[in-house]
């Protein structure tokens, strides 16, 4: 039997001989997702229509990993709210209705570009493995069998694209308390914004995944939101409150998302007093985000399998 | 002074000294996301397990690492009367609540992450507030992905 060698290399300012597995910036045993493609979609919109579908044709004989983002020029894509000048991204939509099967990605309902990150790993194995691909450059492939498996199975393989690491941290958000008025009064909005430099010249794939609707903290917490809380760890179980609080009828609405641009790491917060003439002193909380900014644009084509 | 060894690897056509890091496949100056585990389960959701199961996979890693889940899904029937399963995956979390007639619970997949384990919750929600009483149904074969990462989102 083949010998199977491994690559282990230490993070900056680690020891190898003393590092632990998480202490490592490449440890072959644990594969490293494979990104083939990055592909921008446009809907199709019929006239009169707001939203239209948009799908790609992946070729690859499986459903493969995914991930996709959104571009807005507008808060929530609505022109009456917040412009964004440049435009910014924002993780795509959850649900049913943006999927992947062994043929296509498809999203039934877009308004807006999208980026779609497309990993050569399968959601599901395909009756017939695909052959090993040729690269004509120099690679670096790891795993049990480099000659006839299908290129998925390799744990480090050079020909894609990894999710490397530019800047990763803890934004800690200090969003002050507001007295607003109902609408009648005309403060009954208020967006605060934070932000963290990158400067990397393209909106970069990111984490926590906060989709396009945001985080609704008000249906989250039933409105007893925290004083000091962290966002991904409401945006791991908000799904279970959605359904279940159908019909929320909150009148002091606040709410995060998470954008980037060219320069910039974004987290809104949005508080929104819902009555007519019922005054509201909303109070500060510390909001914490765990953030995790890859070396990899959003919004650049390209196909590693072409 | 020492020098620094470093391993860089590139997009094919691409030079990994002239040209942007963005384009360099693997660069050992960063860290790169590594999964820690990885898997393909099939579950169903029936009255035999009261429409929920769940996948837990323990880490023992002492911090909250990065997740990722992709699963099957339920849509409304061509009645609009129950709900089915779809052979297609998407993004968890997730919560599908439709207006079929009557009204089925809503599918709801989550996350529970904390320092030792990843909770992957796949259940149907029957106690929504606005309705008095909503059907379940059933649901099998599903399929889930997971990959849960060493490193912190």
């Amino acid at each position: 039997m083949a010998k199977k060698f491994i690559l282990e290399i230490a993070k900056a300012g680690k020891d190898l001989t003393t590092a632990v597995n998480k202490d490592k910036a490449l440890y072959s045993p644990m594969f490293l997702p494979k990104i083939y493609a990055v592909k921008k979609m446009t809907p199709d919109i019929p006239e009169g229509w707001v939203s239209g579908d948009y799908e790609y044709e992946h070729g690859l004989s499986y459903p493969p990993m995914y991930l996709y983002y959104e571009q807005q020029n507008y808060f929530q894509n609505n022109p009456a709210s917040v412009e964004f000048d440049p435009e910014r991204y924002v993780y795509g939509s959850q649900a049913r209705f943006a999927n992947m099967d062994g043929t296509r990605f498809a999203n039934k309902s877009g308004s807006l570009d999208a980026y779609l990150v497309c990993f050569l790993d399968p959601l599901k194995s395909p009756a017939t493995a695909p052959e090993s691909t040729t690269h004509g450059s120099p690679r670096l492939k790891i795993g049990e069998d480099l000659v006839d498996s299908p290129d998925y199975l390799a744990d480090t393989d050079s020909k894609y694209q990894t999710l490397k690491v530019h800047m990763q941290g803890q934004l800690s958000c200090s969003v002050p308390e507001w007295e607003s008025t109902g609408y009648i009064g005309g403060d009954a909005i208020k967006f605060n914004w934070f932000t963290v430099t990158h400067n990397l010249g393209y909106p970069p794939v990111h984490t926590p995944f906060v989709n396009t609707v945001g985080l609704s903290l008000d249906m989250a917490y039933e409105d007893s939101i925290p004083t000091t809380f962290t966002a991904n760890d409401v945006n791991d179980s908000w799904a279970e409150r959605w359904a279940y609080d159908f019909g929320w009828a909150g009148v002091y609405i606040e709410g995060l998302w998470i954008y980037v641009d060219t320069t910039k790491y974004y987290v809104g917060y949005k508080r929104q007093n819902l009555t007519a003439s019922t005054a509201h002193t909303f109070p500060a909380r510390t909001v914490k985000v765990n953030y995790t900014i890859f070396n990899l644009p959003i919004n650049e084509e390209f196909n590693l399998l072409a | 002074m020492a020098m620094t060894p470093v391993l860089y690897t590139a997009r094919k056509g691409k030079d990994v000294f002239t040209d942007n890091a963005r384009f360099r496949t693997i660069d050992s100056t960063k860290n790169q996301f590594k999964v820690f585990a990885s898997g393909t389960e099939t579950f169903s959701l029936n009255s035999g397990n009261s429409y929920s199961w769940s996948k837990t996979v323990s880490h023992d890693l002492g911090y909250v690492p990065l997740a990722l889940c992709w699963a099957y899904f339920a849509e409304p029937n061509d009645d609009n009367d129950n709900m089915v399963k779809v052979e297609k995956f998407t993004l968890t979390p997730y919560a599908i609540l439709q207006g079929t007639d009557p009204m089925t619970a809503s599918l709801v997949s989550s996350m529970e992450r904390d320092t030792e384990d990843v909770v992957f919750k796949f259940f149907e929600q029957d106690d929504i507030l606005e309705f008095d009483s909503v059907n379940n149904f059933t649901l099998t074969d599903m399929v889930m992905r997971y990959l849960v990462f060493i490193d912190q989102e």
